[in-house]
């Protein structure tokens, strides 16, 4: 079990609330209002949020699990402060194994999982952070998928026995939606999103990190209405991936307006014009960073002055790349241009075709047409 | 078939109605439109500020140029899909076979490639679109349907999500590998067809100044215009059935005038 939430125990819903460090009505309130903000829900949903959170029987049993990955979304869900860390971890969710902020290590670690999955059988959550590595890697004694191995099973055999007796699986960041970084060309540990892997759909929340707020909004949808949210086809949630960060950009005045930034420093940048030139994948993202920000709303790329990666679309690292450039390269087998480089040679060799042509038709203009040859008799 | 034969000096020329005004309207209309697409593409992709000076409140530049590329692009379309409507009509002589790649037209396609290319073999003539041609135009469609396609997959997802348009773009598009593959494919796939609109081009001038089967004209008035003194050469490749026998070459060089125009019936 973890120390976390083992080591606090509210008596009832209300006192949990009101037993939050630094957390009054008021704050509270205001994360009700966040809440139904990001979903997309009128402010007469503020009050039934509040209830839904406070009135819930039971706090969700979460089981947060790591495989290839850099704990970056951990780091982001744990840095958020509406709600606060304490009141995610005590009061919003019952986290019952998480591997970096549990005090527990090594075997008491692992008969927390054992403990926390029989427990909660088929009503946990499972948050999966991180790809999964499906190749085998060199060597005699190797298996598939051995490249991540956690407590002697691999990332997929533990993956596979978690997620078999979840209620739900939701995976934070692009590493566990898409697969990430390690996903991408030449990808030599056979990385692959959770749902690749376990071949069970999943909730995912994308994003490198994913923005907190949308994980917990995901997770109070939950509590309000007992299921998930809608999600489009990829299986994100639409109220935080329903349209694209171009579409919501601070900056998208100057994209209608034609003023852009040709390169970072510049006066255009100095103004805070559009970063399309830089190669911002605002256009080609969804997500709702433009609307609700990063670490609070402080801040986001694009509000930074740096364009988006897109890094809440699958193979970002492959697509989305060159990150300054507005298109990727065309990568045919042997080849690897730039699309204007293939398309200008294209061009270029009709016209030099035609013109070839053109000279040699003329000089044997002869041994054409008869018709030709009435014309010059 | 023949619409009569027109005095021209120290020539006489059959006329032959080869396309219905609609058509050659079509035609033009595409041309105007691509070329509006290709010139407002061209901005989209590489846009300056030259063109968006001022305040922002007060410039328009890039949402203005867009629009004129949904316009064009509604243009475009809307020819395209009456083009193909009127290929199955009497209207355009039911010419949807002259297009597609049977194995038939691929075969005389490349015949007339090597003739065209070599000046050796046979020219076959043919009344309407030459099969190589008629590739070329296939071809030309088929990217510009690619282009509507790829369009309208970066076009819907400004629309409310969720609704069958968006979702459908969206599935689309994700399976293409994301968006930015659908930008890439438009990009691309705009340098294909001005390599095709430019030999299409070239091969039309090329052919109009070495065959004289004026195929420039027909696609402006609908009319091809034959010199009658090869009639007989012409009107066997065309299955056209002469009503008399046309003057021999000998006939006409003999003639010290030229063959006064038929008077119009009436």
């Amino acid at each position: 079990m973890c120390q976390l939430s083992s080591g606090f125990s509210p008596k009832s819903s209300e006192e949990r609330v009101k037993a939050l460090a630094g957390l009054d009505r008021r704050d509270f309130l205001s994360f009700c209002s966040i809440m139904a903000a990001t979903l997309g829900l009128s402010p007469s949903f503020i009050p039934k949020i509040a209830e839904a959170v406070e009135k819930a029987a039971r706090r969700p049993s979460v089981i947060w699990l790591h495989f290839a990955e850099c704990s970056g979304d951990s780091e982001a869900f744990i840095r958020s402060s509406y709600p606060s860390t304490e009141e995610l971890i005590l009061n919003i969710l019952s986290i019952d194994y998480h591997e970096t902020i549990m005090a527990a290590s090594g075997e008491a670690a692992e008969a927390a999982l054992q403990k926390a999955m029989t427990e909660n059988k088929g009503k946990y959550i499972a948050v999966c952070e991180g790809a999964i590595p499906l190749a085998t890697p060199p060597g005699p004694n190797a298996k598939k998928g051995d490249y991540l191995t956690i407590g002697g099973k691999t990332g997929l055999e533990l993956a596979k026995e978690v997620c078999a007796d979840a209620a739900a699986v939701m995976c934070v960041g692009n590493c566990a939606s898409f697969g990430g970084v390690q996903a991408q060309r030449p990808n030599p540990t056979g990385a692959v999103g959770i749902e690749e892997a376990i071949g069970k759909p999943t909730l995912k929340i994308p994003g490198c990190p994913h923005n907190p707020v949308n994980s917990v909004a995901t997770i109070v949808n939950f509590l309000l209405l007992g299921s998930f949210p809608k999600t489009d086809n990829l299986g994100r949630p639409l109220f935080a991936y329903g349209k694209r960060i171009h579409d919501h950009c601070p900056r998208r005045a100057h994209f209608d307006a034609g003023q852009f930034v040709e390169e970072f420093g510049d006066e255009g940048a100095k103004n805070g014009w559009c970063l399309y030139k830089m190669g911002c994948k605002g256009p080609e993202t969804y997500h709702n960073c433009s609307m609700v920000e990063y670490n609070d709303g402080t801040s986001w790329p694009v509000k930074a002055g740096h364009g988006c990666i897109g890094c809440s679309e699958p193979n970002f690292w492959d697509n989305m790349s060159p990150f300054y450039g507005r298109l990727p390269n065309v990568i045919l087998p042997g080849v690897e241009a730039t699309a204007d480089k293939v398309g200008f040679t294209l061009v270029g060799a009709a016209a030099v075709g035609a013109a070839a042509h053109g000279v040699y038709t003329f000089m044997n203009r002869k041994k054409f047409d008869p018709t030709l040859k009435d014309k010059e008799e | 078939m023949t619409a009569g034969a027109i005095r021209h000096p120290g020539e006489i020329y059959l006329v032959v109605r080869t396309r219905s005004i609609l058509a050659c309207v079509i035609h033009w209309v595409l041309f105007c439109s691509v070329v509006t697409l290709a010139v407002t593409g061209a901005y989209i992709a590489w846009p300056s500020y030259y063109f968006g000076k001022g305040e922002a409140y007060a410039t328009f530049t890039m949402a203005d140029i867009r629009y004129y590329h949904f316009l064009a692009a509604t243009f475009m379309m809307t020819s395209l899909l009456v083009r193909f409507y009127l290929a199955f009509t009497e209207s355009c002589h039911k010419d949807i076979k002259q297009f597609l790649p049977t194995p038939r037209n691929i075969k005389n396609a490349v015949q007339l490639a090597y003739h065209f290319a070599t000046g050796r073999g046979k020219h076959p003539h043919y009344r309407f679109v030459n099969p190589l041609g008629g590739l070329g135009i296939f071809l030309i469609s088929a990217s510009l349907f690619i282009m509507v396609c790829t369009g309208f997959l970066m076009y819907l997802p400004a629309e409310t999500p969720g609704t069958i348009w968006h979702s459908w773009a969206f599935s689309i598009a994700h399976s293409l590998g994301g968006l930015q593959i659908v930008r890439l494919i438009h990009h691309v796939v705009m340098y294909v067809i001005i390599a095709l609109v430019l030999i299409h081009v070239y091969m039309q001038i090329w052919k109009n100044s070495v065959y004289t089967e004026s195929d420039i004209s027909s696609i402006i008035a609908g009319y091809k215009l034959f010199p009658l003194r090869q009639i007989g050469h012409f009107a066997d490749y065309y299955g056209i059935k002469l009503r008399e026998k046309p003057p021999s070459t000998e006939e006409m060089d003999s003639a010290s005038e030229p063959v006064p125009a038929r008077e119009p019936p009436g």
